[in-house]
């Protein structure tokens, strides 16, 4: 089992995990900023990311527009969704129970891919080629050119936001409102804007992982399922920790990688899924997450 | 001062109303002289992973449908076609199921999946009133026995792959092959199958992935594979995602070996959509792919399409509806109820059929299938997949 694997096809096995772990880390970023401003529980973290993945297609192939335009014009679209979506469903709902702002992402995951096969069919489609066609030779390591580069795009978004979030006032508004509502208001913060804030924010997060999963693996109606490993990722790192989901995010694309190199890709989420029975019952707030536990 | 008119109503005045009643009531439906309608439903994924397939498939049986009632029908019965949607999910297909028969006598139902065709089969068989076609092509389906109440539009996926290996076999003898198989219901279907008729053709299968459908991840795959650098690499389970980017990796990686696959990644539309690098790409199908492909039934779909491309799931709905008009014709024309026996028995006359051109060569129903086959390439310059064999036929025996 284990005979036929050298250093090399360590090294490259291992490298191609990091790379989907980046864009595990990504969307698991957008999961955590929503959670640690309005601890909302968004199940359709991953239905958001495709819905970033459509737009990017309909600038992009649809109306034809250059990459450089149509990536931003693909985040303003996905920022305001995100404010949308907290406008409309999220912040009426914010004094309720957590059950129930929880059901409705579980709602809004079923309206998204539903606008999606009405706007786009339910076809699977490839978006247009945008980064360099040309691998990536690290050493004798073959990495292919997509796996890199969304890594280091990923790795930079990522970094930009704990860098953001650990130093800018905004981030210490964020991190206030998670922590007392009330207190944060008290101290003059806009509870509300920052509950819209984090919502456009973490679409924009998701639709740029978005437009990085499906320039790897194509789009469709139905890849909000990778949002099923970002889940793992996220419990792993802490429901409230950027850096918990990047380090969680590197982890379980690594872990998925070498065990489909040694056992087969039909234990990947096995493997996925045995790491997050494990975390829940000895640390259900994660490695890095605040040490708050609530039953939902 | 007038008198009001009397309101009541006289014997022989009640009962013209009453006739007067019944002939209102019974104009307005069909007359009791005309023939009942034959429904025919189905579970169609309109929505959903398989929605792409499903669309395609439903509208290829209601054009084929439409057309036999524009000729009268069947036996001058209309056919009514009532779908609806499953979303690619069996527990949403059997409660269609159970809700369409319910409410009408349905002696044919289209399935929209293996694993609703399977979870069905043992009520199929306690009815006795229903038989089945639909989208699967599973080899477990293929099974005259175990599946007594079910047809399929065309070859099962080990006679899918089994056409391919023998193409590979002409191509080059010994050639190497890794399969690349989805972690599905279906996708694990032909693997053992396929392994058997390797070793018999003398090729070596030198690798067997198994990966998530529409998996992200295929890098560490295409690791697996360049190690190997086989011949040949064959998809099974998929619909478009991840063979074209394993094959952009793969070229990428210096790799030249060739890429093929089976029915459901064998479209013009979907290659198209993988654009340059799907050029060269060899898939099975049993449909004719020519535009311009002589028959009256592929006159037919031009008629309806003009110079729309369909995929091959237009042509799988189109050919079920051709077996099971064909199917109500025969079980008619022997003066026979409609119930499952009889209407197997009638599927299971259907040899050396001619389907009008939708596949190249006079078919036959064996055991449950129609084990015919056809390798295609699909040229990127021109969006198409052009054939690049001859029709195959696949012995029962093999």
């Amino acid at each position: 089992m284990f005979a036929n694997i050298d250093l090399v096809d360590l090294v490259e096995t291992s490298l191609a995990g990091l790379g989907t772990g980046a864009l595990l880390a990504l969307t698991g970023v957008a999961f955590v900023i929503i959670y640690k401003a309005t601890k909302v529980i968004n199940l359709a973290i991953g239905e958001m990311l495709m819905v970033g993945a459509f737009v990017f297609y309909g600038f992009s192939a649809g109306l034809a527009l250059p990459i450089w335009a149509a990536i931003p014009a693909t985040l303003v679209v996905a920022a305001l969704v995100g404010g949308v979506i907290e406008r409309l469903m999220i912040r009426p709902l914010m004094k309720d129970n957590p059950i129930s702002v929880f059901m409705v992402t579980i709602g809004l995951s079923s309206i998204l891919i539903g606008l999606a096969e009405i706007i786009w069919t339910a076809e699977p489609r490839r978006l247009p080629e945008f980064l360099p066609s040309q691998p990536v030779i690290i050493g004798e390591a073959f990495v292919a050119s997509k796996t890199a580069y969304s890594f280091l795009i990923a790795a930079a978004v990522v970094s930009a936001l704990i860098t953001v979030f650990a130093f800018w006032r905004g981030g210490v508004a964020l991190r206030a409102t998670a922590t007392d509502r009330a207190a944060a208001s008290s101290v003059g913060i806009n509870v509300a804007g920052v509950f819209s804030f984090s919502w456009m924010l973490a679409s924009v997060v998701a639709a740029l992982a978005g437009i990085l999963v499906g320039s790897v693996g194509g789009i469709s109606s139905a890849m909000g399922l990778f949002g099923l490993s970002v889940f793992v990722v996220v419990i792993l790192g802490g429901l409230d920790s950027i850096a918990g989901a990047l380090i969680a995010g590197l982890f379980v694309g690594w872990l998925e990688a070498m065990v489909g190199r040694v056992f087969g890709g039909e234990f990947k989420l096995v493997a996925t899924f045995s790491i997050l029975l494990i975390v829940l019952t000895v640390r259900p707030y994660g490695l890095f997450g605040t040490h708050e536990i609530e039953r939902l | 001062m007038t008198q009001p008119t009397s309101t009541r109503l006289s014997r022989r005045t009640f009962n013209q109303l009453g006739l007067g009643a019944a002939l209102v009531a019974t104009s307005g439906g069909r007359s009791f002289a005309q023939a009942p309608e034959i429904v025919i439903g189905a579970a169609s994924p309109l929505t959903g992973v398989f929605a792409f397939a499903g669309v395609e498939g439903f509208e290829g049986a209601r054009d084929h449908f439409d057309w036999v009632n524009r000729q009268g029908g069947v036996a001058g019965r209309k056919i009514k076609y009532i779908a609806e949607d499953s979303g690619y999910r069996v527990d949403n297909a059997v409660a269609i199921f159970t809700k369409l028969t319910s409410q009408n006598t349905i002696p044919i139902f289209f399935g929209d999946s293996t694993g609703f065709q399977k979870a069905i089969n043992p009520e199929l068989n306690r009815r006795g009133t229903t038989v089945m076609a639909g989208a699967s092509f599973a080899t477990e389906i293929d099974d005259a026995a175990g599946f007594p109440n079910q047809w399929i539009p065309g070859p099962n996926y080990s006679d899918q792959l089994r056409v391919l290996l023998r193409y590979i076999q002409a191509q080059k003898r010994g050639a190497s092959v890794v399969l690349v198989n989805s972690d599905t219901e279906f996708g694990r279907d032909p693997i053992v199958a396929a392994e058997q008729e390797a070793a018999r053709l003398g090729l070596n299968v030198v690798e067997k992935i198994i990966t998530q459908p529409g998996s992200v991840d295929v890098s560490g795959d295409v690791l697996k594979i360049r190690r190997r650098n086989p011949d040949y690499v064959i998809f099974h389970g998929y619909v478009l995602q991840p063979i074209p980017e394993f094959m952009a990796q793969a070229r990428q990686a210096g790799m030249t070996s060739k890429f093929m696959g089976t029915f459901y990644s064998t479209d013009s539309l979907m290659m198209s959509r993988a654009g340059a690098v799907a050029d060269g790409y060899l898939g099975v199908s049993c449909y004719n792919f020519d535009p311009n492909a002589p028959g009256s039934q592929m006159a037919l779909v031009r008629e309806f399409n003009g110079t729309r491309v369909r995929t091959n799931a237009y042509f799988q709905g189109w050919t079920n509806a051709m077996i099971a008009v064909e199917t109500l014709k025969r079980t008619i024309a022997a003066n026979q109820e409609f119930n499952a026996v009889n209407l197997m028995k009638a599927a299971r006359s259907i040899q050396n059929y001619d389907t009008g051109g939708v596949v190249g060569v006079p078919v036959s129903i064996t055991r449950n299938s129609i084990p015919v086959g056809r390798i295609y390439e699909f040229k990127a310059a021109e969006k198409r997949l052009v054939a690049a064999s001859d029709w195959m036929t696949i012995a029962p025996t093999s």
